[in-house]
């Protein structure tokens, strides 16, 4: 009877976070190709190997962070289909959490265009603001869900950007290509095989 | 063996009682049909310990429209909460381990 509780806990938790797992997994995609394409360009790029044409990487880069939200919202309507109750509440606040920060953040940094922003700064600044906004989500969400996991890829996540700004531009480029990705598919490996910790009542 | 909840002490309604307790928060509720996709039981089986353990008081079924369709919502009562954590509780201290 334990085993078929535990076999049954985890099996719910897999199955109500396959969805999730697959988000992780085109958001590190998206990352990954995204801010590749960025070191790769020409002009802003710093990729030794190869450039490509700035009007490439950054429509390319743009797509790719747009199917990544169209993906999200669609992962958060059909996540909450079977359910109803104060946690579909709660999930939908968080959704419009993130929607409004990232609106909030983009017309942030078109203000301080507008006040004269220079692009190297802006270089740093764009990516570096919307990532930090990521992390400090995934730790809301991590509270959210007692999710131990989630709270470590929030940490990652503005980690990765005070030392990608650190070190600058270019190559501030390729560590979110590379950085970023990495902890979401490790954190996407973890939860699909059901070993990511979670936080059990009984243990709290 | 014998003081473990009888009423939670069977394969499928354990089943029920572990999967409602996951998936659901306080005040939450599910589908039914979600709640069969989750377990992968035919509708007639949930459907019959759905009834003993709301014939318990640890489940409550709602029926609702969505849209124009009718639904049945599942919910874990708090009572239905509390016996499935003293029965997990119970079975560990039987076992000596942990779930």
């Amino acid at each position: 009877m334990v085993a078929l509780m535990r076999e049954q806990r985890r099996a719910t938790r897999a199955q109500l976070d396959r969805r999730f797992t697959i988000l992780l997994v085109v958001w590190a995609l998206a990352w990954c190709v995204g801010f590749f394409a960025l070191w790769s360009a020409e002009n802003v790029g710093g990729n030794p190997a190869f450039r490509i044409p700035e009007q490439v990487a950054w429509p390319l880069f743009g797509g790719l962070m747009l199917a990544g939200i169209v993906w999200s919202i669609m992962t958060g309507v059909l996540a909450g289909r079977d359910f109803r109750g104060s946690s579909q509440l709660a999930g939908m606040l968080y959704g419009w959490s993130w929607s409004v920060a990232m609106t909030g953040a983009g017309l942030f940094t078109f203000g301080l265009q507008r006040a004269g922003l220079t692009g190297e700064m802006s270089a740093l600044l764009y990516p570096g603001l919307f990532i930090i906004l990521v992390g400090t989500l995934y730790l809301t969400g991590a509270a959210l869900e007692r999710s131990p996991g989630m709270f470590a890829l929030g940490i990652v996540m503005i980690a990765t950007v005070v030392v990608a700004t650190w070190v600058g531009s270019p190559t501030h480029y390729l560590l979110y290509a590379t950085v970023g990705p990495s902890a979401l598919a490790t954190v996407a490996v973890l939860q699909a095989r059901g070993i990511l910790p979670t936080v059990s009542e009984e243990l709290a | 063996m014998t003081d473990l909840d009888p009423v939670i002490h069977a394969p499928a309604r354990l089943m029920i009682m572990t999967t409602l307790d996951e998936a659901l928060g306080d005040r939450d509720e599910v589908t039914f049909p979600g709640l069969q996709k989750l377990l992968g039981m035919t509708a007639g089986n949930l459907t019959t310990h759905l009834a003993k353990l709301e014939a318990a008081g640890y489940v409550e079924t709602t029926k609702a429209f969505v849209g124009r369709k009718p639904t049945t919502y599942v919910a874990l009562t708090p009572e239905g909460r509390g016996a499935f954590r003293r029965y997990r509780k119970h079975l560990l201290q039987l076992l000596g381990g942990n779930s």
